[in-house]
């Protein structure tokens, strides 16, 4: 594309005033609540105390066997997403380049397995596999061979397993077929006709093209199973077994809190992600990655033989596990008086629905929850989408430093963050927001940066540019190239990202209990108060309706974006 | 700024409770008979006493004029901001009560007591008070931090005779937190749930002293609350602490391989599926599963009848721009009130310190027994030397 000289000029200035406010904003969303961890780290007393220096958080975080093993059973725990990374790479390649039987439904499981809040899942997992009452464990005990219980969910193996088929794989598939659906398959085709067998196509075609979404997601997954906690802290207390997460939670909890002990946690967690996303950052800028180009795509299925089915039946074996389990005793959880005990006379009652539907918080909550994710994903993905393409389609100044950013609010555990957030939005100009909504909205659309930019970053990495030089040339300015023609081509990416910055948005309680307006609070709020107590039962009815929202949402947003697809095709 | 201290504390305790023991009482008393409703006119009672003593200065009561008056203020203001208890039968009788009482709407605050002390002490750093009153626990903080950097608005002079009027208060006396008896209000006062023990495995008159609790035949057959982590069960393990001392707690946490938890559901669970039989520190949860028939009783060895504490019940508001001051003090003096009490105490399933107010449908080991001398760990003096020591023992006991 060739531009005038005076056009080009005038371009690059706006190009680099717009990209410099850009890197503005972002940096102090972002700098300003991470700041406050990495000073805490060095800072004695509490987060409002006047700074005084100290090596005490290090210290402690050096010396402590406790804070040590922690780190320890968080590495372990978290080789969970490179594993998943590989089934849920394999679970999508089935079910969008194979497209084996029931691969709509399968898909639709994945994410529904995605959506179901985790407390009552884990404890379904927990009626299955407890050591001394669960299920299987009973069953497997009635074998001849078998003197005890076969499985104990209280262990890191546990944890693992939960967290792998309840989340993780889930997500994993989620995250890739969109991907793979971006996806020119006649580069495929070449190398089917030139004599490669699928498994060869797929090693040094479709994983080398895709890197980048691999890396994403498995960058992501590293980052956000580190920040898991609540099965950590019903399955790993019982057993003594400490994670990153609880470990920080501990410190700030525990009198007196040891605020720069848990801050100096966060801070070397922070400089791990760095560290990662550096090395990312060099990977992506080396390699070019457009899987769509100018000459049209094709997005036929790959031939396969009887062996799909094969393929199918594992694939709905999986979901079986990670789904069937744990939506049938979170449903069955919400019918019973008592949450996965089947000994008591009449152990059923629709009681916890009615308790749930007649609270007169809950018709203002499900509004706040709709309200507030929509907000929240519309907001975020024009933004998102906007610095993801700054990133990869100007010239800007600084957008390495941008993409960057972008990852940090990552960087902490969400407990961390919340307070970083509070400084933020009491000791600056954004001040005047304290106590609305918009205050809520702002931390809720930090929180969903990293995931969602950099995903929608691959994205249009993958559109090559010619498509858009193409509009250009045709004269046609950057906003309706990127509109009509960008947009369109990542839609898949962008519907997937809009549902999980929505689901991420209704689901979380970390920050809502630090910034939420009693007006405003949605129904994860609810969900926390009967979690608290122990009502595991109104806790499922929560969490039931939550999946339904967010499925209505996934499935709304998925028709849309389909419709997009369409039209541009 | 802390507010001027009275009298009192020039006084130490000993001499003070002799000054009080010498007469001074039942004349302090005399001037507090109120109306059942809002005052008629200014009336002075006993202001409050550390531990529930009556304090040398008299606290003044709102009159009925500025009763009124605070009334329509509050009205105009329109809403007033609460955090409680978040335990959705307290909120929606609280909110529910409160806004038929006075027609002013509550805005009940949800979420665990860390989150939100974390929010208030920010906001306060800020001076952006989003919450008017407090109504829950109290912890080491309060009496470390707040107490002595002035952080809490007196209460004196904000309450009316009606709902304040110490002749309807268990010992003719509010039961203050704080030393100074003008900051942190105690509604409730209930025996800690330390020992449950499930009765078809541990036949209740199994465990006769806490020590039985070292036997063999029990070991790695308790769960427990984390007594390091705040939540039911910190009580209990201060309790233990104190009562037997370290090697004792040693012996019971780490000889006998105690499973600790830190969800008051699952602890509940384990004790009525006899996972663990015997459960340290547990809450009301556990009344779900007796409900149903589980043989989950309270256990109280001969040699320890455990602690009182006030639970969520203690009112107070912090000094700062809080949004809606009026509203605070009539949500305050409603809490107070007969009906307050009635409707709160009802939820959450805690005696009330008022004596007007019946104990029906209230487990009867929560209730104090008389003649039993029950160590009060919501005290000043508990939370500001006590508890911390017992807390650095625990966490040198069980690890940091």
């Amino acid at each position: 594309m060739s531009l005038r000289a005076p056009l080009a000029v005038r371009y690059a200035t706006r190009s680099t005033v717009a990209g410099l406010a850009l890197l503005v904003v972002i940096g102090a969303l972002v700098v300003v609540p991470i700041g406050v961890i990495v000073l805490g780290s060095v800072k004695a007393g509490r987060p409002i105390d006047p700074f005084s220096f100290t090596l005490e958080g290090w210290e402690m975080l050096l010396q402590s066997p406790k804070t040590l093993r922690s780190v320890v059973n968080s590495f372990f725990l978290v080789l969970r997403v490179p594993l998943a990374l590989v089934v849920g790479l394999a679970m999508a390649w089935l079910l969008v380049r194979v497209r084996i039987p029931g691969h709509a439904l399968i898909e639709l499981g994945f994410w529904v397995a995605f959506f179901l809040p985790i407390l009552p899942v884990t404890l379904g997992w927990v009626l299955v596999l407890d050591p001394n009452y669960g299920l299987l464990n009973e069953a497997l005990e009635h074998l001849p061979f078998v003197t005890g219980p076969v499985f104990n969910i209280y262990s890191l193996l546990g944890i693992f397993w939960v967290h792998f088929t309840a989340t993780t794989v889930p997500i994993m598939t989620v995250i890739l077929a969109p991907v793979l659906r971006q996806f020119d398959s006649s580069l495929e085709e070449s190398s089917r006709v030139c004599g490669s067998g699928p498994v060869r196509t797929a090693r040094d075609i479709t994983i080398p093209l895709i890197a980048p979404a691999l890396l994403t997601a498995l960058l992501a997954g590293l980052i956000r199973g580190m920040e898991a906690f609540e099965v950590e802290r019903v399955l790993g207390v019982p057993s003594g077994i400490d994670v990153y997460s609880t470990r920080i939670y501990d410190l700030i909890r525990t009198e007196p809190a040891v605020w720069p002990g848990a801050m100096a946690l966060g801070t070397l967690f922070l400089i791990l992600l760095l560290a990662l996303a550096l090395l990312y950052q060099r990977y992506t800028a080396r390699h070019t990655f457009a899987t769509m180009g100018g000459r049209g795509t094709s997005f036929r299925p790959m031939v396969a033989g009887r062996w799909r089915y094969l393929a199918s039946g594992a694939c709905f074996l999986f979901l079986a596990v990670s789904l069937f389990v744990p939506l049938i005793t979170l449903l069955t959880g919400s019918f019973m008086r008592l949450y996965g005990i089947f000994t008591i006379e009449s152990p059923f009652t629709a009681e916890h629905w009615r308790t749930v539907l007649t609270d007169k918080l809950f018709a203002s909550a499900l509004t706040n929850t709709v309200a507030l994710g929509l907000g929240v994903a519309i907001l975020g993905l024009t933004v998102y989408s906007l610095v993801a393409y700054a990133i990869v389609r100007t010239r800007m100044p600084g957008r390495q430093l941008l993409s960057l950013l972008a990852w940090l609010p990552w960087g902490v555990p969400g407990i961390l963050l919340g307070v970083g957030m509070l400084t933020l939005l009491l000791s600056s100009p954004l001040a005047i927001m304290y106590g609305t909504v918009g205050a809520l909205v702002l931390a809720l659309f930090v929180k969903e940066m990293p995931f969602a930019t950099h995903m929608t970053k691959t994205a249009f990495g993958q559109v090559s540019a010619e498509l858009e030089q193409a509009a250009r040339t045709c004269g046609a300015g950057w906003f309706r190239a990127y509109r009509t023609i960008m947009l369109p081509l990542v839609s898949p990416t962008l519907v997937m990202l809009f549902v999980l910055v929505f689901l991420g948005t209704i689901r979380d309680i970390g920050t809502v209990v630090l910034l939420a307006d009693p007006r405003s609070r949605p129904l994860s709020v609810l969900l926390l108060e009967f979690t608290l107590n122990g009502n595991l039962e109104e806790a499922s009815v929560i969490g039931v309706i939550i999946a339904a929202l967010a499925i209505i949402v996934a499935v709304g947003a998925r028709r849309m974006g389909l419709r997009v697809e369409a039209r541009s095709a | 700024m802390p507010e001027q201290r009275d009298l009192r504390s020039g006084l130490t305790r000993r001499a003070f409770l002799g000054l009080v023991a010498g007469g001074g009482s039942a004349a302090l008393l005399a001037g507090c008979e109120a109306p059942p409703a809002a005052p008629a006119a200014p009336t002075q009672a006993t202001a409050a006493a550390p531990g529930g003593t009556p304090a040398a200065s008299p606290a003044t009561f709102l009159s009925a004029a500025e009763w009124e008056r605070i009334l329509a203020e509050a009205k105009r203001e329109g809403t007033v901001t609460v955090y409680g208890a978040p335990i959705p039968d307290v909120r929606r009788a609280v909110t529910e009560g409160f806004e038929r009482a006075h027609g002013i709407k509550l805005d009940y605050v949800i979420g665990p007591p860390g989150e939100i002390r974390q929010r208030n002490e920010q906001e306060l750093a800020a001076n952006r008070l989003t919450i008017d009153v407090h109504f829950s626990g109290v912890s080491e903080p309060d009496a470390l931090n707040y107490l002595p950097q002035g952080r809490f608005e007196s209460l004196s002079g904000k309450l009316t005779a009606a709902a304040a009027d110490p002749a309807v208060w268990k010992g003719g006396r509010l039961k203050w937190v704080d030393n100074e008896g003008r900051y942190l209000l105690q509604t409730t006062d209930w025996v800690m749930t330390d020992l449950f023990a499930n009765t078809r495995v541990i036949p209740a008159n199994a465990i006769a002293s806490w020590r039985d609790l070292l036997k063999p035949e029990y070991k790695g057959k308790i769960a427990a609350w984390d007594p390091r982590i705040p939540g039911p069960g910190i009580a209990t393990g201060r309790y233990l602490l104190k009562t037997f001392g370290d090697q004792y707690a040693r012996d019971l946490f780490l000889g006998q391989a105690v499973t600790l938890t830190r969800d008051v559901r699952q602890i509940a669970e384990w004790i009525a599926r006899e996972v663990y039989p015997i459960g340290l520190g547990l809450d009301t949860t556990v009344e779900r599963f007796r409900a149903e028939g589980f043989p989950v009783e309270r256990v109280f060895p001969a040699d320890g009848p455990g602690s009182v504490l006030g639970g969520w019940s203690v009112i107070r508001i912090f000094k700062g721009s809080i949004p809606h001051p009026n509203g605070a003090i009539v949500y305050v003096n409603w809490l107070l009130s007969k009906e307050g009490q009635e409707i709160y105490t009802r939820a959450i399933k805690e005696p009330s310190l008022r004596t007007d107010v019946g104990a029906e449908g209230i487990p009867a080991y929560l209730l104090p027994r008389s003649g039993v001398n029950y160590p009060d760990q919501y005290t000043e003096d508990w939370l500001s030397t006590v508890a911390p020591d017992l807390q650095k023992r625990w966490n040198d006991i069980l690890g940091r």
